[in-house]
């Protein structure tokens, strides 16, 4: 128990400064001018600002600063200038493999992810019986904790004995090829981690396709079934342009979530002939090697490289992208 | 309003010094502790799994019992523990000794993370604290110019498990001091067995068909072995570059991946399904490379030898020393305790595993006292100390570590890399890490 | 007639494939449940053993036996308990704050809020670390739930306040007339309506600090401290010796378990919940 006497302790006096420091924020704003409704709003957001700006905007800024620097933890960090980006991208050679590979692997699985839960939320929609049963065990992969997944994974890519491997028998026979090591040849990991993204189709990705896809007016629908149009004529022009707000969202979810494989990647440890996914490389480079500064560098080049590829997916929105308030024809 | 605004302050002053006062909280009570002259309490970190841990607990029960300055308390996590003590050093997390090892151990004593004890030892009369006695290389990567950080409790060379019945069966001799690498592949062919009796020195052998293998190597034992064996290094002396391009490297690097590609290896699926020492316990290897202190000899059911590895085809003698050590928190707040505690315990320790890194004890008289389940095996043991080299630790030994394994092993070990041609790739990755601070 | 023929067969297609793949869902839970019943030696067999003979129930309370579980469990408790209560206190306001109040660069903070979601965690971890550091509270559980106070679900605080703006202002002004201050608005009127959303986020809050493994891992280096992720890496094996499959799949299950049967309660509310967020507005 005494563990717990700490944390516990300060886990009461955070709200309880929280809560004063919103009281003086209250006063504060009325003292500028502020309507009492305004101050009001304010104050009550005032959790979240100081939470944000001491440990996302902060964080934000240190970690720049970081890049720039020697840091190892035990010394005060040394600042070095560019050095860090120049030695990543000209002399670090697991560096760019490392890009390689996060970035396949984001081109790979994205497009499974999102065209794959949505045709299974599709055909979630159709009016079957126990459609709710179905909901709950699509949603299911989701509620396992990502370490017994990453284990499961494991098993199942084991070559000698694994699930996969079994099934893929009668196919390995008829080409006469050896049963295929899926983390151990540099060869097939990138294969083995598309299966596995399969598995993420189900989950919260399904269920919000499907939540979308049930706020679609059928009157739309009935409207096109009286011109005749076909089930695929109905997809294209109805169905994808209603929900396409929220293949935006599961875009640019599943792209963020991909770029940051981690924890599947620690459990499974594919060999690192075939290179690091970033997220990988960031931890080791910190916590392993000790050097913090090179670490903060490479986080905050996946930064960047996630806010180009959003931007460039926010930039052809106009193209595809309808939102109900702009009307529609 | 004022009233109000400058009660709202006079309120968050009062609760910002309560904030600081809980978390001094803590060292409060501490400075009371010693100033009261109670026996300081000593944490100590190590990565020992469940067994370990407890014969270690035995220990440290003895020593808390005789002693009054220190009281340890065992704290063992052997999940991620580098990182974990690594975390715990840089933040103020009340850890005061540590196991480390000894490539962690030069990184850290660099940053300044490991007390310096070298005036500490100087003045003190415990038989541990005799710098002389200890090995030479087993300090090296304790010291950072000229002070040392720490010191070893173990360090082991590697040894020859050998399943004598399996060789017995084979027709195969024992190895003796004439065993080189021409031998021992010679003995690992006729130790590798396939589905029709056949071994791998005869015609006809199928070596997919094989139940036995001679030897097993999975990147362990490492390589740089074979390379000293031969004559070369990895790491020049003066740390100015990796010379694995001279031709005795290079030799070397092939000899290993010849071996991981051969028939007396088997594959590397089956080492990673099967386990690797299980394969060797199972009697599926007959040749197993493992530390002096796996005690394989007595944990298995069949009649096990301990041997000295193969010298080079020049008849170069040279094992891999592994060393293991402990230092102390540079902010530990009780360092007198510590360092009591430190020596006290080294010692028990050296009492304790194979083989002390101390002259005076890393003999046959004293380890037939302390070991005399082992008796048969201390001689090669002894022998392969001798011999036994450390890798040549530095601050950032594990970026050129790194970049070896991922870079050069890896490949040679898992994807049927070619010696040749990445070596003259990989030499120039390595030097830059050499070079970089 | 061709019509509801074909509609027939779209529709025994259509039951094939949903079933099909709900199989396949199963499969992997199946299989952990297997593997966790099977001794040392059957985990590897060929062909691959579906239900193990004979089960060997005691893998469960060996693995759990194999290291301080239970330990491990009230450590996980308390960041959960901690978390949970101070996420859903201060998330709900602030989402309030978002959905009934008016205030200069309020757009604007809502708009930097949900961009924060798509900030790579790894980018701030670091620093992070270096703060926690310096407060002296790195190897203790505080960098896991004093936050929980500052709202540090966007996603949460973005549900929430859908579902806030779904009630009708009339509610609000109704109970404005009758002298409630915004607060007891908040209280007696606005949080009543909300219950499904709030059930939700309790679900999904428990399984996130539940399931947490990065934050611990990195944060709680003492053994006294483990959460029953960390405790579960033990049997991880090391270098020479292979994991240990069964207690690793055993512990899995058990870890599991409490959010399945949590989430098969809840459902209902739960994928309401999810689904929402996903409405437009």
């Amino acid at each position: 128990m005494e563990r717990f006497a700490g944390t516990f302790g300060r886990w009461l006096m955070t709200p309880i400064i929280l809560v004063l420091i919103a009281i003086g924020l209250y006063y504060f704003l009325r003292r500028i001018g502020w309507k009492h409704r305004q101050a009001m709003g304010f104050s009550l957001i005032s959790p979240w600002v100081i939470g944000f700006l001491i440990f996302t905007a902060f964080p934000l800024v240190y970690s720049l600063f970081l890049s720039f620097t020697d840091y190892n933890l035990f010394n005060k960090p040394n600042w070095v200038g560019l050095s860090n980006y120049k030695w990543l991208f000209t002399k670090d050679i697991e560096f760019w493999k490392s890009v390689k590979l996060t970035l396949s692997y984001a081109a790979i699985t994205l497009p499974i992810g999102v065209i794959g839960s949505l045709l299974v939320a599709m055909l979630l929609n159709k009016k079957i019986k126990g459609v709710g049963i179905f909901r709950t065990i699509y949603y299911l992969p989701a509620v396992l904790p990502e370490v017994a997944v990453a284990l499961l994974w494991r098993l199942f890519f084991n070559s000698e004995s694994g699930l996969l491997n079994y099934m893929l028998q009668p196919i390995l026979k008829l080409f006469n090829l050896g049963k295929p090591d899926w983390f151990g040849d540099a060869r097939f990991v990138l294969p083995a981690f598309a299966i596995m993204s399969i598995w993420g189709i189900f989950g919260t990705n399904t269920v919000v396709f499907l939540a979308a896809l049930q706020g679609v007016p059928r009157s739309l629908y009935e409207v096109a079934d009286l011109d005749g149009a076909s089930a695929f004529k109905k997809f294209w022009n109805i169905t994808v342009p209603q929900i396409s707000p929220i293949i935006l969202l599961q875009i640019i979810m599943g792209m963020i979530g991909a770029l940051q494989v981690f924890t599947v990647a620690m459990f499974v440890r594919p060999t690192s002939a075939a290179g690091k996914f970033l997220n990988q490389l960031i931890y080791e480079r910190g916590f392993t090697q000790l050097h913090m500064g090179e670490a903060s560098a490479i986080a905050w080049v996946l930064f960047i490289i996630i806010l180009a590829l959003s931007l460039l997916v926010f930039k052809t929105t106009p193209a595809w992208v309808y939102y109900e308030s702009e009307g529609m024809n | 309003m004022k009233k109000m605004l400058t009660g709202v302050l006079s309120l968050i002053l009062v609760a910002s010094i309560l904030l600081s006062g809980c978390s001094n909280g803590k060292t409060g009570a501490d400075n009371k502790k010693s100033e009261k002259k109670e026996k300081a309490t000593i944490r100590l970190a190590t990565w020992a799994g469940a067994d370990e841990a407890k014969e270690l607990q035995k220990i440290i029960d003895k020593l808390n019992e005789s002693s009054e300055l220190y009281k340890i308390e065992q704290d063992s996590n052997p999940a991620d523990y580098d990182t974990r003590i690594t975390t715990q050093l840089s933040g103020n997390g009340g850890l005061d000794i540590f196991w480390v090892s000894a490539q962690r151990a030069s990184q850290l004593a660099a940053k300044g993370a490991m007390l310096d004890i070298t005036d500490k030892l100087s003045s003190s009369d415990h038989p541990a604290a005799d710098v002389s006695d200890y090995f030479e290389a087993s300090l090296q990567p304790f010291k950072k110019d000229d002070k040392l950080y720490g010191l070893p409790w173990l360090e082991q060379p590697i040894v020859l498990y050998i399943n004598e019945d399996l060789f017995k069966k084979a027709g195969v001799p024992i190895p003796d001091d004439s065993w080189n690498w021409d031998k021992f592949m010679d003995a690992a062919k006729k130790l590798t067995i396939d589905g029709n009796g056949k071994n791998a020195a005869e015609s006809g052998f199928n070596a997919e068909s094989a139940k036995q293998w001679g030897f097993t190597v999975n990147g362990w034992p490492p390589a740089q072995m074979f390379v000293w064996q031969n004559g070369g290094d990895v790491i020049a002396p003066d740390f100015s570059t990796s010379p694995i391009d001279s031709p005795e490297a290079m030799e070397a690097f092939k000899f290993y991946a010849d071996l991981i590609n051969g028939p007396v290896v088997p594959k590397q699926q089956i080492i990673r399904d099967r386990g690797f020492d299980t394969m060797f316990k199972d009697q599926q290897v007959a040749m197993f490379m493992g530390g002096a202190a796996d005690n394989l000899e007595n944990q298995v059911k069949f009649k096990c030898k301990v041997c000295e590895v193969p010298a080079g085809p020049s008849g170069q003698k040279a094992t891999f020393g592994d060393v293991l050590g402990m230092g102390i928190n540079a902010k530990t707040k009780n360092p007198d305790a510590a360092f009591a505690a430190l020596l006290d315990l080294t010692d028990a320790i050296h009492h304790w595993k194979v083989m002390p890194p101390r002259k005076s004890l890393a003999t046959m008289d004293e380890m037939n006292k302390l070991h005399p389940e082992r008796s048969e095996s201390m001689q090669a043991i002894i022998n392969s100390l001798e011999y036994a080299k450390l890798y040549r630790y530095y601050e950032n030994y594990p970026d050129w570590d790194n970049i070896f394994w991922t870079q050069l092993m890896d490949p040679i070990v898992n994807n049927h890399g070619d010696p040749e041609k990445l070596i003259p790739v990989v030499k120039p990755q390595l030097d830059e890490k050499l070079v970089r601070k | 007639m061709k019509n509801s023929k074909g509609k027939m067969i779209g529709k025994i297609i259509t039951y094939i494939i949903v079933i099909g793949l709900a199989i396949i869902i199963l499969i992997p839970f199946f299989w952990m449940i297997s593997t966790a019943l099977k001794s040392d030696a059957d985990i590897f067999a060929w062909p691959p053993e579906w239900i193990p003979r004979p089960p060997q129930w005691h893998n469960f309370a060996d693995a759990w036996n194999a290291m301080p579980f239970s330990k491990y469990l009230s450590n996980t408790l308390f960041i959960v308990i901690l978390g949970m209560t101070g996420e859903m206190i201060s998330e709900t306001l602030v989402a309030y704050g978002f959905a009934r109040f008016d205030f200069p660069g309020k757009n604007v903070i809502f708009f930097i809020l949900l961009s924060t979601m798509m900030l790579p965690f790894h980018v701030t971890l670091i620093p992070t670390f270096v703060i926690w550091n310096k407060l002296g509270l790195v190897n203790n559980f505080d960098p896991l739930v004093l936050r929980s106070w500052t709202a540090w679900g966007p996603f949460y605080i973005f549900l929430l306040r859908q579902f806030f703006m779904g009630i009708p202002i009339e509610l609000d002004e109704a109970a404005e007339i009758d002298g409630a201050s915004p607060l007891q608005t908040f209280y007696h009127i606005l949080l009543p309506q909300i219950k499904p959303a709030l059930l939700a986020i309790g679900v999904f809050t428990f399984k996130g600090y539940w399931n947490d493994f990065l934050g611990p891992m990195i944060y709680l280096g003492d053994a006294e401290k483990y959460t029953m992720n960390i405790g579960m890496y033990f049997f991880m094996g090391g270098p020479n010796e292979p994991p240990k499959w069964n207690y690793l799949m055993a512990m899995s299950t058990i870890i599991a378990l409490p959010i399945i049967i949590l989430f098969f309660a809840a459902q209902k509310y739960f994928i309401e919940g999810v689904t929402f967020s996903g409405l437009k507005e």
